[in-house]
């Protein structure tokens, strides 16, 4: 019956407060720092003590409303979000808790029954969880496969990326610009090919060990071009190096053609991709 | 808002802000405490 009558109460399903929506960015988290101001006339109260506890609670609230600030901004990230997990540390809650606990402490300095203040305290709690909103609970979209497996295929073109990055960071100590350009070419045609696919079916999850093997081995050619013997690297290794990159690209390159990436493209559209894409990367490099 | 409801969420939760403002303002200003 309790519940009947709650739900006639509010919109039950959709209440910000037990976390079921973002809250409404009318709200702002900021403009209570002005409701705090006459915390400023405790400061200038002439006793050390006065001085002191004014700073603490000031201080207190400070870190409050930083908390709830950062868990709203978590809380508006998710729910833009079409997958995400729960925010793992709940901020909000946190936040709300600290600033009932500000404003229970002060009540409780004047008024000397302690459960009024611990009655003030605990409506505040709640009319901060009214109006911040709780934090999401669920994790979001993960039900859906596609959406999951555009999760995972964005984690592993990013991870590649990053190799590649690491391994063209790692090149650029030999200091030959001419063979650092032609590398980060090759990087950038293989990231270019995976840029093609589409991140929600399942095709970069199959071939990823494939990109991972072939990462490894320019990875393991550049240590061998970096720990050269004397320290000094000949015209011939770096041409070996070269060849051996350009190789094993143009074969990624062909087999990734095979098994049907950049499918229903012809060869013209995929290399303008492929050009676009680099001029884009080189740009943001 | 749904039918029916008392009042819609948005609206509740400016009503409980501007409350929590008014409690705010009272703890620190001394009139429900404070100094």
């Amino acid at each position: 019956m309790m519940n009947t009558a709650m739900s006639g109460f509010v919109e039950y399903e959709k209440s910000a407060a037990l976390g079921k929506r973002s809250p409404v960015e009318e709200v702002p988290v900021g403009f209570m720092v002005l409701a705090t101001c006459p915390l400023i006339l405790w400061l200038l109260d002439g006793t050390v003590a006065g001085f002191a506890s004014a700073l603490l609670i000031i201080l207190l609230f400070a870190v409050g409303l930083l908390f709830l600030s950062v868990g709203q901004k978590q809380h508006l990230a998710y729910s833009m979000a079409e997958v995400a997990p729960r925010p793992k540390i709940p901020f909000k809650l946190i936040g709300n808790g600290i600033i009932a606990l500000v404003i229970g402490l002060l009540a409780s300095t004047k008024i000397v029954v302690p459960v009024i203040p611990m009655v003030i305290g605990f409506s505040t709690f709640i009319l901060c969880l009214v109006s911040f909103g709780l934090d999401p609970m669920r994790d979001k979209g993960m039900d859906n496969p596609e959406a999951r497996l555009r999760v995972v295929s964005q984690a592993l073109y990013d991870d590649f990326d990053m190799r590649f990055e690491a391994l063209l960071a790692d090149l650029e100590q030999v200091g030959d610009d001419q063979l650092y350009a032609r590398t980060r070419i090759a990087s950038d045609t293989v990231m270019g090919l995976l840029s093609t696919i589409d991140f929600g079916t399942s095709t970069l999850k199959r071939i990823a060990p494939s990109v991972s093997k072939l990462l490894a081995k320019m990875e393991a050619e550049v240590a061998a071009l970096l720990n050269s013997p004397d320290g000094q690297i000949t015209a011939f290794q770096r041409r070996k190096f070269d060849n051996k990159i350009q190789i094993m690209v143009d074969s990624f390159e062909a087999r990734a053609r095979r098994s049907g990436i950049a499918d229903g493209r012809d060869n013209f559209e995929l290399q303008t991709n492929l050009l676009f894409d680099r001029k884009h990367r080189n740009r943001k490099v | 808002m749904g039918k029916g409801y008392f009042m819609s969420n948005a609206g509740l939760q400016r009503v409980s802000y501007a409350l929590l403002l008014v409690v705010l303002l009272g703890v620190t200003s001394g009139w429900l405490g404070g100094l």
